[in-house]
Formats: structure tokens, sequence, C-alpha cells
């Protein structure tokens, strides 16, 4: 058998590792360098939060910076475009099966106010049928419609520039959940046409945990879902209207920031080999398949992530030898989306591989050696 | 013996699984555990234990002081309740 030395990590569609060493010592030294000046802005003032925006506009293809707020992940965007978006008794938000609990329940709280929120259903790889939605769209007419980029537990890319055109076709708004894709996949969220957009930094931007917000169209206002101190301004008794410090209340997290903002950096300049990347996902994909695993498969767009069982092994003692017996380190479980696992035949859930651009050849055979010994096991 | 419990927390719906840190390794505690069903399965890198009882199903590398179970969704209280009571009276030697 082959030796099993380190980790082995594939558990990026949680939290990407490992990060560029960049991203750690940019953290160390802003926690080891005196705070920045009480007031904000100047010639010689640095504003990390300011240099992030900028970094991302690029990526989530829009021009104003400025339409970005950040704050603590992807769950505190959500919160502040499906809370702070204006909706009232009544009104129709359009989802689907194949979110995030961080949407969904922001959404059995809307419900709760009476709000009524229709789901649809994925295909079985996790996919959004654009004719379901398209019809959803036109019976429903939502006010707002809510849709993740790609599954979290299936990898599969929803076809967004069809998805964005049919909801705007019905007059709705469009809030994207780019958790899973931004960093790892094109996102072009102008050209899309896209309203409001959530995204997370420690995923594959490759920052720290505790770096994520939410991008607003000009023009969409926002009503903001916490408020507070923002350093300036301080005479009014409601947060300034104007973006991003009209969502941003409170002391933002600098260390992480100037974390994501030197892993910002530095993908720019060590662009991501999707090919590659896809090729690592294929070729696991299929060795899961030869094995007899069941593994879904999508057709078409996915990220880098598996969902697969062990025929005749439930996925926990599958998982536990896995990680116990060979350092794999994955995610089993519903995957925070339980309302998928009916449409992808997996309603007890799924094992996750999720792969990123530092997992190597020999970290996927020796996957596919620890899999083959469960297969072979008898157990 | 003393050990250190930790509930695990996981994505499946309605999980009841624990961890116990134990002060011997799998392979030790299996001494203890006369008229259980016992398997051990040494096809994998680290060699791996299941035990059973009734309900209640003890599961490990035989190697590691960890052990991890699974507690059935009926009398899961009662069944956590009778392992960390024989546990904390067995003596480990």
């Amino acid at each position: 058998m082959k030796s099993f030395e380190h980790p082995i990590y594939m558990n990026n569609a949680a939290t990407s590792w490992p990060k560029p060493p960049q991203v750690a010592e940019a953290v160390f030294e802003a926690l080891s360098t005196m705070p920045g000046e009480t007031n904000r802005g100047g010639v010689a003032d640095f504003d990390v939060f300011e240099e992030v925006r900028t970094e991302l506009a690029g990526l989530l293809g829009i021009d104003a910076p400025c339409q970005t707020a950040l704050g603590a992940n992807s769950t505190w965007g959500l919160n502040q475009a499906i809370f702070g978006y204006p909706l009232k008794p009544g009104d129709t938000v359009l989802t689907t099966h194949a979110e995030h609990n961080a949407v969904l329940r922001p959404l059995y709280m809307l419900e709760q106010k009476g709000i009524q929120v229709k789901r649809i259903s994925v295909d079985e790889t996790g996919r959004v049928r654009p004719e379901d939605w398209a019809e959803a769209v036109k019976i429903y007419r939502p006010k707002l419609c809510v849709l993740t980029h790609a599954s979290n537990v299936t990898g599969a890319v929803n076809d967004i520039s069809v998805l964005a055109e049919a909801a705007k076709e019905g007059g709705a708004d469009l809030l994207l959940d780019v958790s899973q894709t931004l960093g790892c996949i094109p996102v072009r969220l102008s050209e899309w046409k896209v309203d409001m957009a959530a995204f997370t930094g420690h995923k594959y931007l490759l920052g720290p945990q505790g770096t994520g917000g939410v991008y607003v169209r000009e023009g969409l206002h926002l009503h903001p879902h916490m408020v507070g101190g923002t350093g300036v301004k301080s005479d009014l008794k409601e947060m300034p209207e104007e973006m991003p410090l009209h969502l941003e209340a409170g002391t933002g997290n600098e260390p992480s920031y100037h974390g994501l903002l030197a892993a910002l950096r530095w993908s720019r300049q060590h662009p991501l080999d999707e090919k590659d990347l896809q090729e690592q996902t294929r070729r696991l994909s299929e060795g899961l398949l030869k094995l007899g695993c069941r593994v879904i498969v999508p057709d078409g767009p996915s990220t880098p992530v598996l969902s697969f069982t062990v025929p005749g092994i439930s996925i926990q003692d599958a998982a536990d030898i896995l990680t116990g017996s060979y350092d794999i380190i994955l995610r089993t479980g519903l995957h925070c989306a339980p309302d998928i696992m009916e449409d992808i035949g997996m309603q007890g859930g799924t094992i996750r591989l999720s792969l990123s651009r530092f997992t190597t050849e020999e970290e996927i055979e020796q996957v596919l050696l620890a899999v083959r010994d469960l297969v072979e096991s008898g157990l | 013996m003393k050990y250190r419990c930790k509930k695990v927390e996981n994505c499946f719906a309605g999980a009841r699984t624990y961890e116990y840190e134990l002060p011997v390794t799998g392979q030790k505690l299996l001494a203890y555990l006369k008229g259980w069903d016992i398997r051990e399965n040494h096809k994998f890198r680290r060699p791996v234990f299941s035990a059973k009882q009734g309900a209640l199903e003890i599961k490990g590398i035989l190697a590691a002081c960890v052990i991890k179970v699974n507690y059935p969704a009926a009398g899961w209280e009662y069944e956590k309740e009778r392992l960390e009571r024989w546990l904390a009276e067995t003596e480990a030697r």
C-alpha cells in the first residue's frame, strides 16, 4: 500500500485550505501594527476595505466598487439582502431546492411575516432547469428571486444569464449567492443584470474566515438589517444613505480583510487554471464511479465539488474510516442544503469531496486507494 | 475510567453522535467489553473496530484513544447514561 504521510484536505467548499502564505503574513502584520487613524479618509490613509472592494469589483464583474458592502461572510450578506429588500406581506419570493440554509432560514422567517416563498425543484444533479424557472416566474410573479450560482452539494453551475433574463422578464429582482463560485469560475453580475449578490472570502477567494459581503446594484435601496456606528456622519440618527456605509455598521474585521486583500492580489498574480481543476475533478469522479460508488456528476459546468456514497456502507461509517484511517478531510451529511437531497436522490445525505487549485494528482490517487480499501473491506 | 465526552457536530438530520476520549486505546478497551459483539477490520491503514451490545454500538480506530458512539433514536439518553456509568465504574488497567 502507498504511504499516506499528510492529511488530504478536500473540504474546500466549506473553507479553502491551504491559503497562500501571504494571507497569514498579512493578518499577522495587521494585528502587529498600530490600528489606523480614528478618522476615515485622507490622502495618506490606507483603507483596506476600499482596496478589497476595488479588487473584488473585477471578480464580480461590476463597475462601482462602492456598491459592495463588506461584513462577516455570505450569511451576513444574504441576511442584509433578504431582510433589507423592500418586501411586504403578500409579496412572493421565488427560490430553489438547491439553496443553502443561509438562504432558506431567512426565507422561513419572511414566510412568518406573510411573505409567500415558492421553491422549485432542481434536476437530479442539483441544477435549476431553466424551463421550470421561467414557468415559475410566469406563474408566481415574484418580486424577488433568490438563487445559488452553483450547488454546494453537487457543484452543478446554474446558467445565470438565462435564469436572470427570465427573472427580469417577469419583473423580479435577482439575488445571487456566489459563495461557491467567486474565485473559482467567472462571475459577471453587471452583464447578467443581477441586482444583488452575496459572497464569502474564505472559500475560493482563499481569504480568512470572517470576510464576505453583498453587492447591491446602483438604484436599489436596501433597508439596513443592522444599524450602528459608521465612524462618519455621527450626527445622523439613521445610517448614512450612501453605499457602502449604508450597510456597514460597526467596526470591520480589519486584520482578516488584510488577509483577504493579500489573497486577492496573490490570485490576480497567479490565475487559477480552471481546466486543470476540472480535469482533477473529472479524474476523481471517474475513479469513484469505477469503484462502484454512486456519484452525482453534473453535465456541463461544475465547481470542483463531488457528492457520492459507497454502496452497502453508511455515509457516516465511510466518512469515519476515510478520515480516521486515512486522514482525508471531507464533509458528510446534508451540507446545510437539506431541500436538495430528495431531488438528487440522496435523502440520507452524501459524502462530499471538494478540491482546490492546490489539490495534487497524488492526493486524488490516495483518496481513490482509500475508497478502494473501503469498497473491498467487506464492511 | 476517566473520559472526556463531546457531541460531534455534523450535518445529519437528528444526529446523536458523541466522541469519548479514553485513557486507553480502542484495542485495550475491547478487553473490557466481555459479551459484546466485537468486530475488527484490519484492511484499513489504521485498523478499526466496532463493538455492539443491544442498541448500543461503539466504533473507533484500534490504535486511537477516541471512540465514537451514535446513539439510537429510541431511548438514546438512557443508553448514553448507561455507557457513561459503565465507563466511570470501569477501572482502567
